[in-house]
């Protein structure tokens, strides 16, 4: 009786590793981060290393993303006035980690949207960095590109009624490299001073659900200072002040509208 | 083995641990979530939804593998020691009938806290503006299959092992190695390209271990379709790996002197 049992369990352990061996072979792997050790775009810092021990990279991304909007501070409306001027003032560069915090943020999660809309744009339009606005800009597009090219390996891989991934991927990825392109050739425009150039790509990213009222504010700051369009900058302003929930933005929004109200009636 | 002796077992188990009210842990889930909107609100309000539910379905996890490793390796590892395991097994019960039983008690404790704590986290959301998806499902679901593992290595090392402690920090161990299987993989290319050969090691530890990073969908539901298919293969891997563990479980303990 006992040899019987002994066997039973011997025969319902092999057919469980069988089955589970099944299982695990087709299991995609879709896992869209790169490596914490990649050669290419290293990641080893204390909390990536915690992130990928406990599964939780996006909310790693979202700690370092906070640390990120906390180091550039949180008067970002006032900061803008610095797109008028050079980033240097008395010799010193203000932000000099900024690069490495979006690039972590982005490190951590290539797939981030609102990290590659808010952080080129801050680097390259409000501080003038656009070599490294174009780094980020650069990473990002080569990182999603790689993840699309794992994407189609599964797609050759697995069969059909299995392809998770791809289907809303197809969207997503190509959703996210155009958004990446617009805002990489937008920074060219800026770059080369042909802001008339830029504002035509930037109208097309930024009234997209979803897309951070920094872009709206470069816009209205583009209408007013190269087209002189004041109705139109007061106009963004008011979307702005109706979309802004942090209040430093609300205040901004509520001066230039002030600003604005009194050049137009002025005529 | 008797299907109603496995179920009088698992419910006997589910009774005892809400009397040991355990799921106290629960309010300092909802605390830790509630407090976590106020906060987050205030540090990014433009990332808000992202970051609660970024940092709910983490604090979800947790609170489940801590519960399930402390419930499960105490269990077996106390009623062994306090002898108390003779008046289960002295009656008509077969040892494999009383794991089971203890194991299905164990997952049913946990479900329970899982979906208490997902529901908590959704009408945070939709009051912070958040449209009903169902990848919150899913997220909720692939955490209960980690934790269907994790219970199933929790019992098996209160078998193995002499004190709780140690149980505890090899389950910890075993999370973390398990999540780690996708860096275990390349971390074998970039050793074998510097000439250190561990891959025999590297890749007995990547096919064996548990492999998380297959079900931590809730990193990557943003490029997942939630269809049959993504609740069916993970499905099926975490039930046949907990499967696997339960037999050498009673295998182990049909063979254990008490």
């Amino acid at each position: 009786m006992k040899k019987t049992s002994v066997k039973l369990n011997g025969i319902l352990l092999g057919l469980f590793i069988l089955i589970t061996g099944f299982f695990y072979y087709n299991m995609p792997d879709k896992n869209p981060y790169p490596p914490i050790f990649s050669k290419t775009y290293p990641l080893s810092t204390p909390i990536s290393f915690w992130a990928s021990m406990m599964g939780m990279r996006r909310l790693a991304t979202d700690i370092v993303w906070i640390q990120t909007i906390q180091y550039y501070g949180e008067k970002s409306g006032t900061r803008m006035e610095l797109s008028k001027g050079s980033q240097h003032r008395r010799g010193k560069i203000f932000y000099p980690k900024l690069k490495n915090y979006w690039q972590q943020v982005i490190r951590f999660d290539p797939l981030f949207v609102n990290a590659y809309l808010l952080g080129p744009t801050t680097l390259g339009w409000n501080l003038k960095r656009y070599s490294e606005a174009m780094e980020i800009l650069n990473e990002g597009i080569a990182a999603v590109e790689a993840i699309e090219k794992k994407a189609d390996n599964l797609t050759l891989r697995d069969t059909d009624k299995y392809h998770l991934l791809i289907v809303e991927n197809d969207t997503y990825f190509n959703e996210l490299k155009w958004k990446l392109y617009l805002l990489k050739s937008t920074l060219i425009y800026m770059n080369r001073d042909e802001l008339s150039k830029a504002i035509p790509q930037l109208e097309k990213i930024a009234f997209l659900k979803g897309t951070p009222l920094n872009i709206k504010i470069i816009l209205a700051q583009l209408y007013e200072q190269e087209n002189k369009d004041y109705k139109k900058a007061y106009d963004l302003w008011v979307n702005i002040y109706n979309n802004a929930q942090r209040e430093s933005k609300k205040k901004s929004a509520r001066n230039n509208i002030k600003r604005l109200k009194e050049i137009i009636s002025s005529g | 083995m008797n299907p109603s002796k496995i179920y009088n077992i698992a419910k006997f188990t589910y009774v005892e641990n809400l009397k040991k009210k355990n799921f106290i842990i629960l309010f300092l889930f909802i605390f830790i979530v509630l407090g976590s909107g106020v906060l987050f609100s205030m540090l990014s309000p433009d990332q808000e939804i992202r970051v609660i539910l970024d940092l709910g379905t983490a604090a979800i996890e947790m609170f489940a593998f801590l519960s399930a490793s402390f419930i499960a390796v105490r269990l077996i590892l106390q009623e062994m020691e306090e002898k108390t395991v003779y008046l289960i097994l002295s009656r008509p019960v077969c040892r494999a009938t009383y794991i089971l039983g203890r194991f299905f008690g164990i997952i049913s404790v946990i479900a329970s806290y899982i979906i208490i704590m997902a529901l908590s986290l959704i009408v945070m959301l939709l009051l912070k503006g958040w449209t009903f998806n169902s990848y919150i499902i899913l997220i909720s679901f692939t955490i209960f299959l980690k934790i269907l593992i994790i219970t199933s290595f929790s019992i098996f090392l209160s078998l193995i092992s002499t004190s709780s402690a140690s149980s505890f920090v090899t389950i910890f161990f075993l999370w973390a190695l398990g999540h780690f299987a996708g860096e275990l993989k390349h971390l074998n290319r970039l050793l074998k390209d510097s000439g250190i050969i561990l891959t025999p090691l590297l890749q007995f530890l990547y096919y064996v271990l548990p492999n998380f990073s297959f079900l931590n969908y809730k990193d990557t539901f943003h490029i997942t379709n939630a269809g049959f298919s993504a609740y069916f293969y993970p499905a099926g891997y975490a039930i046949f790996y907990s499967a696997v563990i339960i037999t050498l479980s009673i295998i182990l303990f049909n063979k254990k002197e008490l």
